[in-house]
């Protein structure tokens, strides 16, 4: 039997035995292109009808090129079959192709805390209703977080940050801008600490946008903040659930916010949607929310236990065909020279992040705590209120190890499910919270949130090649293909 | 003669191990969505 022998190369062999196809490569169709992706390198190829027979035919075979070869004979003419095992000896042998996973031995233990989650208004001035902060103060009592508190947080932040010189703080709630005034002087004695400290802020604020007014907008611009509006779609579907507190839907009074905020041009924006079970046909809210005149988007689809809102399995088909139509928009919009940056498919292919940061995944509970207006810390904002997972008081500063030991242990090496999955280095094992509460288990992801993921950097993978080959920007050199 | 595979990103990963591990990147979901992690959709900062 050939095979491939990654210590002894051998003419008629291929791959190394006992490689794992399932969790090594993921070959699938999206229209007229078959894409394999070479998990483990990062590296992209599309193949032709043979060399996708092959791949598939090797798969069977695990590995064994001669009996791949012969079962493809009747299909094929064998010059163009010895032709194409060559060409996956090749790419094999350039490290593109059948890659092994490295084993990196990352040392997490010091990782420093470089991100903040400041929850300065548990209460909201809207009562959406899949809200999962119970409409805006987590189930605890409606406070606003003091100016003393949040100072406490940020210096708390620059002791436990290290080398780290870059910091991510986020205003969050509820709604963040029923603290406004807090807020600004935060962020002016954020700026001062960086100049005492050598530390650099970025500043994030996500806000429902009914307290967005000229004064507030220009600090944001003044001050660099990065801005994340709410706003779900159309306006029948944005005011199904995101409603004032007079019941009313909100869409009439924060689209002219926001458009003022983006004309702005701040530091960066994204709009932030959510989409539930009632609006499966959320590419057309994306459309819409593009056709407002936004570039930077994000459709989030609500998740949680079996109710009105969240994503179900049942719901899967659906959600995933409709992902197919995201996918075939923003090709449409990239073709007419209007790109837009939707979140979930932003992949850098090129300038991604390394492999270590991909393994370790979100960094929730170890480099990203949340503080609420208490000033009580916990793993993330997901998490507020859950006393199991309370990790301590920024008053004292001491934050709870054996927590964090849990986070810590939330690697994809930590998570047999994860290592098997094709999508692992573009997922980095997904959201701990959803995994907990979907699975009660940190390590467990949720299954519908992966089926969504998949699907998306499929489609997100998609359109990275298309560019390329369209741009004629491809590895090997002008080829026809 | 037509390639039956054709290489459109050379492997990344890989070469990474260079620059890797030094934590600047964005950290969270924070950057948009709060609520699924991507972490292949950050940008490092060192590349």
């Amino acid at each position: 039997m050939a095979r491939f022998d990654g210590l002894e190369e051998r003419n008629d062999c291929l791959l190394a035995t006992g490689y794992d196809f399932s969790a090594g490569i993921h070959l699938f169709r999206y229209h007229e292109l078959n894409i394999l992706l070479d998990v483990n390198s990062g590296a992209l190829h599309v193949l032709d009808e043979l060399g996708c027979r092959l791949t598939e035919e090797l798969r069977t075979w695990d590995g064994d090129i001669e009996r791949a070869l012969s079962s493809l004979g009747g299909e094929f003419d064998e010059q163009e079959l010895r032709q194409a095992a060559a060409e996956f000896r090749a790419a094999h042998q350039e490290g593109a192709l059948f890659t092994r996973e490295d084993e990196l031995g990352l040392d997490l233990s010091g990782l420093p805390i470089k991100a903040l989650c400041l929850n300065v208004a548990h209460a909201c001035n809207m009562k959406c209703r899949y809200c999962f902060a119970s409409q805006g103060d987590f189930g605890l009592k409606p406070s606003l977080m003091s100016l003393a508190t949040a100072q406490k947080a940020l210096d708390f932040l620059i002791g436990a940050s290290g080398h780290a010189k870059t910091l991510e703080v986020d205003f969050f709630g509820g709604e963040p801008l029923l603290n406004a005034e807090m807020i600004r002087e935060l962020v002016i004695y954020g700026r001062q600490r960086e100049a005492q400290t050598g530390k650099r802020f970025n500043f994030t604020l996500t806000t429902n946008g009914l307290l967005l007014d000229q004064d507030m907008m220009d600090f944001i611009i003044a001050h660099e903040v990065s801005v994340i509006m709410s706003l779900d779609g159309r306006p029948e579907i944005n005011d199904r659930h995101r409603i004032l507190t007079s019941g009313q839907g909100s869409y009439e009074q924060i689209v002219p916010k926001i458009r003022q905020m983006v004309e702005k041009r701040p530091a960066s924006y994204y709009i932030r949607g959510t989409f539930t079970r009632l609006n499966p046909d959320f590419s057309r809210d994306l459309e819409h929310i593009i056709e407002l005149g936004f570039d930077a988007v994000s459709l989030e689809p609500a998740v949680g236990p079996a109710n009105c809102y969240g994503i179900q399995e049942s719901d899967l088909p659906g959600v995933l065909a409709e992902y197919d139509r995201v996918t075939d928009l923003l090709w449409d919009y990239q073709r007419s020279r209007q790109p837009v940056h939707f979140f979930h498919y932003n992949l850098d292919l090129q300038k991604g992040p390394c492999l270590a940061k991909r393994q370790t995944g979100c960094g929730a509970g170890v480099e990203y705590l949340v503080v609420t207006p208490e000033g009580d810390i916990y793993p993330c904002h997901q998490f507020v209120g859950e006393k199991d997972f309370r990790m301590g008081n920024i008053a004292d500063g001491v934050v709870d190890l054996e927590i964090k030991e849990r986070f810590l242990r939330n690697r994809l090496k930590d998570k047999a499910e994860c290592l098997a999955c094709w999508a692992r280095n573009f997922c980095g094992g997904g959201c701990y919270a959803n995994a907990f509460h979907a699975n009660g288990d940190l390590n467990r992801p949720d299954r519908v949130s992966c089926e969504m993921h998949r699907k998306r950097i499929e489609g997100a993978i998609y359109l990275e090649v298309q560019k390329r080959l369209s741009g004629n920007i491809w590895e090997d050199g002008k080829q026809e293909f | 003669m037509k390639k039956h595979i054709l290489t459109v990103v050379k492997p990344g990963l890989k070469r990474d191990k260079e620059l890797i591990n030094c934590r600047e990147c964005a950290t969270s979901c924070q950057s948009a969505c709060k609520t699924s992690c991507t972490v292949g959709n950050q940008v490092c900062k060192n590349q």
